[in-house]
């Protein structure tokens, strides 16, 4: 019973090292059951996969601000897609001086107004808190109604500044992204239809086929395919 | 060379796009046999089947579609 007990999870802990490996390099987990030439297979396959898409589409391929999708399903490849990432950070921090030149004026305007409402919004919040203390202490009925009103119109106030804070954050967000495309664009770096779609494609396609290779992987270990080699593997 | 080729986009007319399916495809094919097949030695054989399987499938997939498109008011 317990040599069972120790067997099952032995074979846990093998599923987990080989869904790791899995993900790391690709066909590294196929290689840890006992099945090497497959890993290679794999590991080649995927490799080649994801690559031909970064060669199709570019750095921008891995695109981690707007193809957030995508993105997700390029970084099941491992290795490939966290170094198609670092790629593509390296080349946006070194357009980021560029960008913040040509949209210094405006940022720093938009900065101000969050400023100036993050200040608003802290005042408020501390009137609301008198206020609140003021109607826990007031004695008379129509003291409390009139405190009440007063809350409410206070914290409709509070709700706005919220939301224009959240809108002058996302208008700084879109305007950075408006030049980071712009610029790309520039560079001759930012994609267009169709390569877009079919290189993001190849890349992404790389993902899902290595999901499905670590999950293959991770079922392996856990039945213990490890102690009845395949055939072909063990020919 | 090299290098730029994987920082700048390909560009490419759009008719040499549809070119690039049938690869994809290949790729696909490849993994998906190698963690299906018994015997790794029938691995060729099955790919090319699967292969074929995929462009027959999206050929009709593509004259359906076209069908409707034009046939259809």
């Amino acid at each position: 019973m317990r040599s069972k007990d120790n067997k099952s999870s032995t074979n846990y802990i093998r599923a987990l090292v080989a869904l790791v490996l899995a993900w790391i390099v690709p066909g590294a987990g196929h290689a840890f059951v006992g099945r090497p030439w497959r890993g290679v297979i794999i590991f080649i396959t995927i490799g080649v996969t994801f690559w031909a898409g970064i060669a199709l589409g570019g750095v921008m391929t891995v695109d981690h601000q707007e193809q957030k999708w995508w993105f997700a399903a390029e970084m099941l490849t491992g290795v490939h897609g966290l170094v198609g990432w670092q790629r593509e950070t390296q080349q946006l921090k070194k357009l980021a001086p560029t960008i913040r030149k040509e949209i210094e004026q405006e940022e720093d305007a938009i900065n101000a107004v969050i400023r100036e409402r993050r200040r608003d919004l802290a005042q408020d919040n501390a009137e609301m808190a008198n206020l609140k203390v003021s109607l826990q202490t007031s004695a008379s009925a129509q003291d409390r109604q009139m405190l009440q009103e007063e809350i409410d119109r206070r914290q409709s106030a509070l709700d706005n500044t919220k939301a224009e804070i959240i809108r002058q954050h996302r208008k700084l967000y879109n305007l950075r992204n408006a030049h980071t495309v712009k610029l790309l664009a520039k560079q001759n770096l930012a994609l267009v239809a169709p390569m877009a779609t079919l290189a993001r494609a190849y890349a992404g396609v790389a993902g899902l086929l290595n999901l499905m290779c670590v999950f293959d992987a991770m079922m392996l270990a856990l039945i213990g395919t490890v102690v009845g080699k395949p055939r072909e593997d063990a020919a | 060379m090299i290098a730029e080729l994987f920082v700048n986009p390909l560009i490419l007319p759009f008719n040499m796009t549809l070119l690039l399916l049938p690869p994809l495809c290949a790729l696909v094919a490849i993994v998906y046999k190698t963690i299906r097949v018994e015997d790794l030695r029938d691995l060729p054989k099955q790919t090319i089947v699967l292969i074929v399987y995929m462009l027959a499938g999206l050929v009709a997939l593509a004259a359906g579609l076209w069908a409707i498109h034009e046939f259809m008011p």
